[in-house]
């Protein structure tokens, strides 16, 4: 099994700048972890120790029950088998595909066999006499991936692999990526500061910020349950209301809402804090006397969808609302919100 | 940890097995034979030095290099030297050998052949040609040829002098006046002299073309360079003309190139007869025509026309050996704005 | 995705190297020091030691102003400019390598008398020394990416200012690398200056052997050249900075665009004529002369071809030896900051500015003590060179493998591989041109080396350099004249190579 698990790591460059502090994190053998978190957070620094190209300060890092990193133990970098798709894959100019792909395997017998078992795996079967620079940045990618594997590593660190891709492209290369991943059972953590990224290729998100893991759940528990208001803005597009909470209801700027958790909301004791919900969870209605009201302020249109922005009476925030295509509303038009579904209380 | 460093073990280890198959190819020196160190220029000795090889019987390796850098790399290798002769361009490097005990004293024989003033005090060198200092004139513009180097201190040389202070010979013959004047006296001639503003040459050659064309009155320098300019250009397109200077005074310094046998040498007897076979008749004579330098050994006289001979010479009585104190003549010409 | 730390197998044949290129120091120390430091620190702190330091630096400061004048102008205009004949004048700005300084001194000299002197010494070096700026300045501006330029002009900046304060930045640390190897050959130069009859420091050292036989003098002024140079190069990695030179992104580099010269390419031809002229037409003229006045007594082509041949042969293992060295220190130094990296390019460098002498008694010192069998054979002459020239290679090297990504070289750890393997399988293919531009460079000043060749040498070995100096020493201008010109020529075909060679 090649379940990973760091505890307690720390490191410092200089002193007093510490840029992972006990940062414990656990990957479950086979899943695949998605990091995310901005840029300057310790991210690329958990990558490099998990590697072996940093030595920690503290902590420990195990990949199946093997030690690589802790008191007195220090493995180099090639002895951790732990394979890196770096960012814009940094295959060897000087070498072909075939020869990129089998650099890891030294078993000289099986070598041709498993470099077209992987081109095969990423979709790039016959490509093996090609330089890397006659490929496209995608295909680019999968041979970053296909040499990663190829030395069936314990586990596979991906550093913002698709950042280089244009958009159209990067959705194909990350589902690609993942069905290799999973076709060859590897553990892998995929670092990146892109969140549709982690929500839609990970099993698993660990948030990290100030060098510690701030959550770490499935992509639905993350989206749907950020522990506090900074996760859920830094997830996705975030409304922050204020709100009162009395028996297990919220009520807001933009009406009342149910709680998820309604534990200790009672009428005795209302509850002051955020409600955090998601732009999907607002609905435009026919404005009426009863309902919340506000005035289009923008409307941005995707195709398949539009963010629309409203200025809501009472409210000094814009509220943003997702509504699918035809779009109807117009810029100027007075509109009425509703919400649906649950949210979650924060103080 | 071996194995890591393997890349490099194998090219050192490829490097040692070649070496004795290289030597073996005959791609290095050979052992066996005489070395000798030659502070004298490859194309004036080489032939010499085949002769010698043929005359001994054995191979006979020359490394060629300047006298003074030569006697460095000797000291430096102290006992461990594979040379058994230094043969030196001047009397100076040889006596910074002698004075540091890397030289064997000679066989008595072999010291006989030589005048006592040309050869080491200690007998641990001896000189094998002999080089006077000379002036040489233009005709035409020095009527009265002065009698010493006194002389060229008197304001009626004033941009007349040609010399070369940077040459070892000129040097030399300053260490000698220190040596037999002492070091005020010295001193107080070489400030005469830059008062009188003289030309500074690169070299001797240099200063008896200035003569010979007439850009300079006078010229201190070595004899043979106008006896080679003579042989070769033929003794009516010469001008200039030389003045052995009588009466020991210091401008007619006698130096000598020389001979010595090392200490860490595994062949005396070899060394002992190249030294006498640089002291025969044949190797003189060779010196005496090839570079027109006086022949040292006795029974051998030069054959150069117009060359007088060496006993009539009235040179200044010096210890070759004291020409090493070289390092306060350098302080001293630079005081003087010479060098 | 750099380690922190150098990888103790990459770190131990560096050090190895950077020990050997120290020899000369420890020799230095123990000379020095015979007699007590009271005695090396009078003769250090004389008027005349002082006044020959200040004669030293000021020849380095004019002759590496005049080389980067000379060594940015032309490789900006064969570079960057629609210059006609780039590709010739590119090529001719890196022949004056194959000259050495004593050749291009004595045709100076010979020709114009007068030049003799300060000036004459810094026109002779400065000529033989500008391509050292050259070509590293050429590459780089080859190599940089043209949107920083077009960025500045469209923030409306001139064209002359764009290339002073965004072109000139980016070529500074190639400029300084090259500097300091033309300040650090301007102190260690002696033929030039005993030509040209300038007393400076060097010479001083020279003359301490000749006058005195006295090893301690002049070991105690050496001992002044080194704690020079280590300041000069610690100078020189400080204008370096901490920006990393490998391309960012993927993809192939942009093609450079050119700036057209309009007008001023008449000019421009003028000034690369006329540098080319002076440093390359000149001495060549000057040798044709000499040979013309040759006749077939001073012709010897049997001769000659076999000394050209143990020429070529010991410079080939001279390079050879020197590139594998350097490479442990170039990586290290691309690769990791931190003392131990910047104490090893320091101690390659260290010997540098040493004249050959110097470094050649240490190494009679040591071998004649410690490894006799080697005294006077092939290796060590070739271990001399590699001495001597370490820092030629180390800076070339350095700068390769700064071209080349190091993500390439963690990719491949976490593949399996041990660090000396990536640098033989990565690092060195990646930087081959770079390595190969070392080596070459390398062989070129081997080829020329004197003072430590006839010291070390084979006893009855000759090379082009020593037949050279034995009939100069004679003054058999017209013998000595086939060797220079043969030196010149095989010398040429390497400069010719690195002048087309684009980074």
């Amino acid at each position: 099994m090649t379940e990973l698990q760091i505890t307690g790591l720390t490191k410092a460059y200089d002193p007093g700048s510490t840029v992972l502090c006990g940062l414990d994190l656990t990957v479950p053998s086979g899943s695949l972890a998605a990091v995310l978190g901005p840029s300057g957070c310790g991210k690329t620094t958990l990558l490099r120790i998990i590697a072996g190209f940093l030595r920690p300060d503290a902590g420990t890092v195990t990949v199946g029950g093997r030690v690589l990193s802790g008191p007195g133990i220090q493995l180099p970098p090639e002895q951790r088998r732990i394979g890196i798709v770096p960012q814009e894959g940094a295959l060897f100019p000087h070498l072909s595909v075939a020869r990129n792909v089998a650099f890891g395997l030294t078993d000289r017998a099986g070598r041709r066999q498993r470099t077209d078992e992987l081109l095969d795996l990423v979709g790039l079967a016959g490509y093996g006499d090609r330089m890397p620079h006659e490929l496209s940045g995608g295909q680019q990618q999968r041979v970053a991936l296909a040499r990663a594997l190829a030395p069936r590593p314990a586990l596979v660190l991906l550093d913002e692999p698709f950042n280089a891709l244009d958009s159209a492209l990067r959705a194909d290369v990350r589902a690609d990526v993942r069905a290799a991943l999973r076709a060859t059972g590897a553990t892998a953590l995929l670092v990146t500061h892109d969140q549709q990224e982690a929500l839609s290729t990970a099993d698993l998100v660990a948030v990290v910020r100030n060098g510690r893991i701030a959550q770490c759940g499935t992509p639905q528990d993350v989206y749907r349950h950020p522990m506090d208001s900074w996760i859920a803005g830094f997830v996705g597009d975030a409304i922050l209301l204020p709100a009162t909470a009395v028996n297990g209801t919220a009520t807001t700027a933009l009406g009342t809402v149910q709680l998820r958790t309604p534990s200790g909301t009672t009428a005795d004791t209302p509850r002051q804090g955020t409600v955090l919900l998601r732009p999907e969870q607002l609905e435009l209605t026919e404005p009426t006397a009863n309902t919340p009201r506000g005035t289009v302020t923008d409307v941005r249109y995707y195709g398949h969808d539009a963010m629309i922005t409203l200025a809501v009476d009472h409210l000094n925030v814009p509220v943003n609302i997702r509504v699918a295509d035809p779009v109807t509303p117009q810029l100027g038009d007075h509109t009425g919100i509703r919400i649906i579904g649950q949210a979650t209380l924060h103080p | 940890m071996r194995h890591l460093l393997a890349p490099y073990v194998s090219a050192l280890a490829a490097a040692v097995m070649l070496l004795p198959t290289a030597t073996a190819c005959g791609f290095f020196a050979d052992e066996a034979g005489l070395v000798i160190y030659s502070g004298r220029n490859e194309a004036l000795v080489k032939p010499l030095l085949d002769r010698l090889e043929k005359s001994l019987g054995t191979s006979v390796e020359v490394r060629y290099g300047d006298s003074a850098e030569l006697a460095a790399q000797l000291l430096e290798e102290g006992d461990k030297t594979a040379a058994d002769l230094f043969l030196s361009q001047d009397a100076g490097a040889l006596g910074a050998l002698s004075k540091q005990g890397r030289l064997q004293r000679l066989r008595q024989p072999t010291l006989d052949k030589v005048a006592p003033q040309y050869r080491s005090r200690a007998n641990d060198w001896i000189g094998v040609s002999g080089r006077v200092r000379v002036l040489a004139y233009h005709p035409d513009k020095v009527p009265n040829v002065p009698d010493s180097v006194h002389d060229l201190v008197k304001p009626e040389w004033k941009d007349k002098i040609g010399y070369a202070p940077t040459n070892a010979s000129f040097q030399a013959f300053v260490t000698a006046m220190r040596v037999l004047e002492g070091e005020d006296a010295t001193r107080t001639w070489l400030r005469g002299l830059k008062a009188n503003n003289p030309k500074a040459y690169g070299n001797n050659i240099n200063v008896l073309d200035a003569v010979d064309a007439g850009q300079v009155s006078i010229g201190l320098i070595n004899h043979y360079y106008w006896y080679e300019k003579v042989a070769e250009k033929g003794a009516g397109n010469v001008v200039a003309k030389l003045r052995f200077l009588p009466g020991g005074d210091p401008g007619a310094l006698i130096n000598v190139a020389g001979v010595g046998i090392l200490n860490g040498s595994e062949h005396r007897s070899t060394a002992d007869k190249a030294v006498d076979f640089l002291l025969s008749k044949e190797s003189q004579s060779y010196f005496a025509d090839e570079t027109k330098e006086y022949p040292l050994a006795s029974g051998v006289t030069s054959t150069v026309p117009d060359l007088p001979p060496l006993d009539s010479l009235k040179a200044p009585k010096i210890d070759l050996s004291r020409l090493e104190s070289l390092q306060q003549t350098l302080t001293m010409l630079r005081e003087a704005g010479m060098v | 995705m750099t380690p922190e730390r150098a990888p103790r197998t990459l770190l131990l044949p560096a050090c190895l190297a950077g020990a050997l290129a120290l020899l000369p120091l420890a020799y230095l120390a123990v000379r020095a020091l015979e007699r007590g430091l009271g005695y090396a620190w009078g003769i250090v702190t004389t008027e005349h030691t002082v006044l020959l330091l200040g004669r030293s630096l000021g020849l380095a400061t004019v002759v590496v102003s005049a080389c980067l004048l000379l060594g940015i102008s032309l490789a900006w205009l064969t570079a960057r400019t629609t210059l006609p004949g780039a590709a010739v004048w590119s090529v001719l700005a890196t022949l004056p390598l194959a000259i050495p300084s004593y050749v291009a001194a004595f045709a100076w000299q010979s020709a114009i008398p007068g030049l003799a002197g300060f000036v004459g010494s810094a026109v002779a070096l400065t000529l033989v020394s500008f391509p050292y700026v050259y070509l590293p300045v050429a590459a780089t501006l080859r190599g940089i990416d043209p949107a920083h330029e077009e960025v500045s002009r469209s923030l409306g900046i001139g064209p002359v200012r764009t290339f002073l304060r965004v072109t000139l930045l980016q070529v500074r640390p190639a400029a300084a690398g090259g500097g300091l190897l033309v300040v650090l050959y301007v102190l260690s130069d002696f033929g030039a200056v005993s030509l040209m009859r300038y007393d400076t420091f060097t010479r001083g050292i020279y003359t301490s052997y000749q006058a005195s036989f006295d090893r301690t003098p002049a070991a105690a002024l050496s001992v002044v050249l080194v704690l020079m140079t280590v300041t000069l190069v610690a100078l020189e990695v400080r204008t370096r900075g901490r920006a990393g030179h490998f391309r960012v992104g993927g993809g192939a580099a942009r093609r450079v665009a050119s700036h057209s010269l309009g007008r001023a390419a008449v000019p421009a031809l003028a000034w690369c004529g006329a540098v080319t002229a002076a440093a390359v037409v000149f001495p060549l003229g000057a040798l044709g002369y000499w040979l013309a006045a040759g006749n077939s007594a001073t012709w010897d082509p049997a001769r000659l071809a076999h000394t050209a041949g143990v020429t070529l042969g010991v410079a080939a293992a001279g390079a050879a030896l020197t590139t594998v060295l350097a490479l442990p220190v170039g990586a290290v130094a691309a690769r990791y900051r931190g003392r131990t990296a910047h104490l090893l390019e320091q101690a390659a460098y260290a010997g540098h500015a040493l004249p050959g002498i110097t470094v050649a008694l240490s190494l009679v010192f040591f071998a004649a003590r410690y490894a006799y069998p080697l005294y006077q054979e092939l290796p060590l002459l070739v271990g001399a060179y590699a001495v001597l020239f370490l820092p030629v290679a180390v800076a070339a090297i350095r700068a390769a493998i700064l071209q080349a990504p190091p993500v390439l070289e963690s990719v491949a750890r976490s593949l399996g591989r041990r660090p000396l393997r990536v640098l033989r399988e990565v690092t060195v293919p990646l930087a081959a041109p770079g390595v190969a531009a070392g080596a070459a460079l390398t062989f070129v000043v081997c080829m020329k080396e004197l003072p430590a060749t006839l010291l070390l040498r084979p006893t009855g070995m000759d090379t082009l350099a020593t037949r050279l100096w034995t009939e100069t020493g004679v003054g058999a201008f017209a013998a000595a004249a086939p060797y220079a010109a043969a030196l010149i020529v095989l010398a040429a075909v390497p400069s010719y190579l690195l002048g087309r060679h684009r980074t």
